[in-house]
């Protein structure tokens, strides 16, 4: 049955990106404000944390070893021993305003993230494709927040979000490229009820697709179709990502952020705290690493 | 701090937990589904009991068997027979009415209201069952009565017109069970579209009430301030009680089917029975009804 649990009291400003690594049985996330990259085992255990240099987006962990980061002005390797973040590319240069944001490893070991205006009001922001050999192509712009990328289990469809327009895309994803075509709106956060925003997304074995509903507090699982297919409110509605992970893959692991947003401070104690969602009676699928 | 389904019960409109520190045991309601159900701390040991009318809210008796707020009256409920007697009958010329929720007071008087079934007029009173079983009105004009609980002194009572978007304060005698001095305690949060459900006050005296609706258990200070909340898997919370053999188990009711069609669905754990823990909060025992 349906528990859900306070696995690390973290008080994160704005906790992100979960992801369970298969071969490690980790779980990594970050706060993005904090610049922050947390690791712990399946029941919030044996924590570790790294500083980065600034503000963080995104984490993908490498087939090598290390991770990918997507820092405030470009993508970084981090090296977990010494804790060294070293530049690769900013994509989007010149651009005080932006920073990056959310990003996945697509199931061809590419990283994908995007950008987001810093005032999450105007346009200004691009989503960027890293290739395992350190080419970057944008694969869409026009975005004020970028947010959710991931792929269906065939890794043919791309999902991706916008969270300014309440919606979240669909597009065909070219396995052999990594180009991304004919984007059309997968689903409507206001069109099925949703009163929140659509924020960090993953795709499960199912092939449905679990969204956080941010500013509501939920967790909204979407069929392949796009039909609402349930959701389950969460302790905090300051929710802004989720991954499936655990021995069995059938724990969804949530973040959430303790930040004042518009002048409120959150009235939930445990905003920015790190769940863990049991009893969904639904497994994910293994989050490749970054090839390069 | 976890939050858990304790019993997949699907409850119609769950409603009135009630943990007894004499049996460990947590008793609940469904309102629609006529039942009164009993379980342990952990969901386990579950026995249901069938009653003939819509229930609002019971309460156990000093000595044994349980009161109830039924459609048509206040009842006792013998477990061992599961009949049910009538006491009284408050209103028996108001057919669009039933009783609601209930509880008991320091001193052992059982006070629970009356509310219009189609939540939409003034009908509704409060009332004021005691030991002797004499029957005492304490206000009246409500559409829903909801929430009465009582300050750990007993000396202020707690009680909500759900359609109100208030929580009220009153001035409690407990020598004679009268109330007095009604005041507005806080302003509930109806933006979200939520209103005043069931209440219980903690052992610091702060009021945890479910924010019926909007999914939100909100702990109000004794200065009526919003202290502290938590969302919740589903909108349509309807009840809150400490229980466990700590007191520190919250335990939360829901309803699988919204009691009008103007209300709105709900998540996937709808109707289940909650439980809360660490939440670093304790309840305080609830007394027992004198008669």
């Amino acid at each position: 049955m349906l528990r859900i649990e306070v696995i690390d009291d973290a008080r994160a400003e704005l906790g992100e990106g979960p992801l369970w690594d298969v071969a490690e049985q980790r779980l990594y996330w970050i706060d993005s404000l904090g610049a922050k990259v947390h690791s712990c085992n399946a029941v919030g255990g044996e924590r570790r944390s790294w500083s980065v240099p600034e503000h963080i987006g995104s984490l993908a962990l490498r087939e090598g070893g290390g991770a990918i980061v997507s820092l405030r002005d470009g993508f970084y390797t981090l090296d977990f021993g010494i804790g060294a973040c070293r530049k690769l590319v900013d994509p989007d240069p010149g651009k005080p305003r932006i920073r990056m944001n959310d990003g996945k490893v697509d199931r061809q070991g590419r990283f994908v993230a995007g950008y987001m205006d810093y005032e999450e009001s105007d346009p200004l922001c691009s989503v960027f494709r890293l290739d395992p050999g350190g080419t970057v192509t944008g694969l869409d712009t026009g975005i004020v927040c970028s947010n959710g990328p991931c792929w269906s289990p065939d890794g043919r469809t791309f999902y991706f979000a916008d969270t300014a327009t309440k919606d979240i895309w669909a597009y065909d994803y070219d396995l052999a490229t990594g180009a991304a075509t004919n984007r059309r709106t997968f689903c409507s956060f206001p069109a099925v009820g949703l009163k929140g925003l659509p924020d960090g997304a993953t795709v499960d074995a199912e092939g449905f697709i679990w969204s956080v509903s941010v500013y509501e507090g939920k967790l909204v699982r979407f069929a392949p179709d796009g039909r609402l297919d349930r959701w389950v409110g969460l302790p905090v509605e300051s929710t802004t990502s989720l991954s499936f992970g655990g021995p069995n893959l059938d724990i969804a692991y949530v973040t959430s952020m303790a930040r004042t947003v518009k002048g409120v401070a959150p009235k939930e104690r445990e905003a920015g705290a790190l769940f863990a969602v049991h009893g969904l009676g639904v497994r994910g699928l293994p989050e490749p690493r970054f090839r390069g | 701090m976890r939050i858990e389904v304790l019993i997949d019960v699907k409850t119609i409109l769950g409603e009135g937990p009630l943990w007894d520190v004499d049996e460990q045991r947590l008793y609940f309601i469904d309102s629609f589904g006529c039942n009164v159900f009993r379980c342990t701390a952990e969901g386990g040991e579950v026995r249901a009991w069938d009653v003939p009318e819509k229930i609002g809210s019971m309460a156990l008796r000093k000595q044994g068997g349980a009161v109830l707020s039924l459609a048509n009256g206040f009842h006792f409920l013998d477990f061992r027979t599961g009949e049910t007697q009538l006491i009284v009958d408050p209103e028996p010329d108001k057919p669009k009415n039933r009783i609601n929720d209930g509880k008991v007071d320091k001193r052992g008087r059982f006070v629970a209201g009356s509310m219009d079934t189609m939540e939409d007029g003034p009908n509704g009173a409060l009332y004021s069952l005691h030991a002797d079983l004499s029957l005492h009105k304490l206000d009246d004009g409500i559409i829903v009565s909801n929430g009465p609980c009582w300050s750990p002194d007993g000396a202020t009572f707690y009680f909500a017109d759900t359609w109100s978007g208030e929580i009220w304060a009153y001035a409690y005698d407990l020598d004679t069970g009268a109330v007095s001095n009604r005041r507005t305690f806080t302003n509930v949060d109806r933006s979200g579209g939520g209103a005043a459900d069931g209440s219980t006050v903690d052992a610091e005296g702060f009021l945890w009430n479910a924010l019926v609706y909007a999914g939100k258990l909100v702990r109000y200070a004794p200065d009526g301030s919003v202290d502290r909340i938590i969302d919740m898997p589903v909108k349509k919370v309807t009840s809150v009680m400490f229980g466990g053999p700590n007191l520190d188990i919250l335990f939360v009711t829901s309803m699988a089917k919204p009691p009008l069609p103007r209300f709105p669905g709900d998540g996937a754990q709808r109707g289940s029975l909650f439980a809360i823990h660490g939440l670093g909060v304790r309840g305080l025992p609830e007394p027992r009804f004198d008669g």
